[in-house]
């Protein structure tokens, strides 16, 4: 299977963060969800997939070619939306479309037009008197209307209401009809995910948790629950983001069926979603730092 | 590149107007010699000095640099421009003085003003080329945060050099030296004019590689 981007080992040192051997790939075809807790390294990862910031190591593959060497003819087939606004704030949202539009080869302004139309995008009005929200559509509609291949979107979500919220997703959804595209999606309400996404990529501490298939991984977890006289050496190392009380333990897994072969059927497995993931993985690597 | 440069007009057409009317106040106030002798220059130094200053405010005030560079450009073209454009600036800003100049010529107000002249047009492209030349690296380097400083020597510069360079030739108009160096100038006019575009360019080139190096490598 062909990737659309490819990260491999990436590497990015910061005073006080460090981005470590980051590595995941996105098939043509594919939404992948890019989750973790805030500062964990997301922003920076698309950064440097956008060579905004400069690698230290590693190598990035946007189409199946090197991100710094085919820069300009990468850039032209990607549509990016940034969690702040970075626009001109004093100009109006044509004025500022005016500007952007002559960059793209592919710009077309039928498909920007349909979606001023379809958001409600006030064409006169400044960039600064925006909402938040509004922001965020006219940054889609930029994104999404000259055609690109991979759509990068760093937590274009949070500032949106649910409504919105939806539509956006289903935006996206219907974009990859197009086998062609694809996306990285990055955000920390992981809801949005579960509609929309087929991979899964979770960073944490500027290392990769775990990156694939979201089905399986989601197979792969379950959340622990026992009383606590059940917890043995063996199995706490079985265990991620261990929190006990005196009722008994909670904790989440990957191995269901060896805790099971270790603690027996007095254990209650449950289901673990993303968000449960997320937060005893990110618990777990707190208490180790 | 084009797209690059005719953003930075684009960006500041208010600007534009205010510096229309920093051109008609300019030639009321040195309407008289000896400021009218470097009535153009002086006032092309202010208005490319004010647009070049909006459009790079413009780019870095909202981190606008981070959209710039996520388009299909290149961070060396993204500098490049805005040494390019400092030009067209130059050129604007002249135009601009030489409307004004004349609609002033055919009015009934009671002054005159002299036609634009070469040596106009080599001091303000030298002036405004070692400003920005200053300027820009340390605008690439920095995000604009250490410009305030640049902004007040300049306008420092702007203010009381060209009246200190005076004063000075005028206290001494008897020492042979500024007699000799205003005889030198005024027989090989060509050469100081060459001279001066020349000096011109090298500030510029050095200026640019530095930037580009300090643009490649930053983190936005």
């Amino acid at each position: 299977m062909e990737n659309i981007l490819e990260v491999n080992n990436l590497s990015k040192k910061f005073k006080g963060f460090l981005l470590d051997n980051v590595s995941f790939s996105i098939p043509y075809g594919y939404i992948m969800g890019f989750i973790g807790a805030n500062g964990a390294g997301k922003t920076t990862t698309i950064k440097l997939i956008m060579d905004l910031v400069k690698k230290d190591g590693g190598e990035i593959r946007i189409f199946g070619r090197d991100h710094q060497h085919y820069d300009r003819e990468i850039k032209q087939k990607i549509g990016f939306v940034y969690e702040e606004c970075y626009y001109y704030e004093e100009l109006s949202v044509m004025g500022m479309k005016q500007i952007i539009a002559p960059f793209y080869q592919d710009w077309d302004e039928r498909i920007f037009q349909q979606y001023m139309e379809r958001f409600n995008l006030p064409a006169k009005k400044k960039i600064k008197e925006l909402s938040r929200g509004m922001k965020m559509k006219f940054s889609l509609a930029v994104a999404l209307s000259h055609h690109a291949g991979l759509i990068i979107l760093d937590e274009p979500t949070s500032g949106l209401d649910p409504v919105f919220r939806d539509e956006f997703l289903e935006i996206l959804r219907d974009l990859l009809q197009d086998e062609s595209k694809g996306v990285l999606f990055s955000t920390h309400i992981t809801t949005d995910l579960d509609k929309i996404a087929d991979y899964v990529c979770f960073i944490d501490k500027g290392k990769i948790v775990f990156s694939g298939v979201k089905d399986e991984i989601l197979g792969k977890y379950v959340i622990v629950k026992g009383s606590k006289d059940l917890l043995t050496e063996e199995s706490h190392k079985l265990l991620i983001g261990l929190r006990e009380n005196e009722f008994g333990f909670q904790a989440l897994s990957n191995d269901a069926a060896r805790l099971k072969s270790q603690l027996g059927d007095r254990i209650l497995l449950e289901k673990a979603d993303l968000d449960d993931i997320m937060l005893y993985t990110t618990r777990r690597n707190r208490e180790d730092a | 590149m084009l797209n690059l440069i005719l953003k930075d007009i684009l960006i500041q057409k208010r600007t534009i107007i205010f510096a229309l009317l920093y051109g008609v106040f300019i030639f009321f106030a040195f309407s008289k010699p000896p400021f009218s002798q470097c009535i153009y220059s002086m006032g092309a130094m202010g208005i490319s000095y004010i647009l070049i200053l909006t459009a790079l405010q413009a780019d870095f005030k909202n981190n606008t640099m981070v959209i710039l560079n996520s388009l299909p450009v290149r961070r060396s073209e993204i500098v490049a421009s805005k040494y390019l454009s400092m030009f067209v600036f130059i050129a604007l800003s002249l135009l601009l003085l030489v409307i004004v100049g004349f609609l002033i010529t055919v009015s009934p107000l009671p002054f005159d003003v002299r036609s634009l002249e070469l040596y106009d047009l080599i001091i303000t492209l030298l002036s405004v080329s070692i400003l920005l030349s200053v300027y820009l690296p340390v605008y690439f380097k920095t995000g604009g945060k250490l410009v305030q400083i640049v902004n007040v020597l300049f306008f420092m510069f702007l203010f009381f050099i060209p009246s200190t360079v005076l004063d000075y030739f005028k206290e001494n108009r008897e020492q042979p030296v500024v007699i000799n160096l205003i005889q030198y100038f005024s027989e090989n006019v060509s050469q100081v004019y060459l001279a001066a575009v020349i000096l011109t360019f090298i500030v510029l080139a050095v200026s640019f590689t530095c930037t580009l190096k300090i643009y490649a490598k930053k983190d936005l």
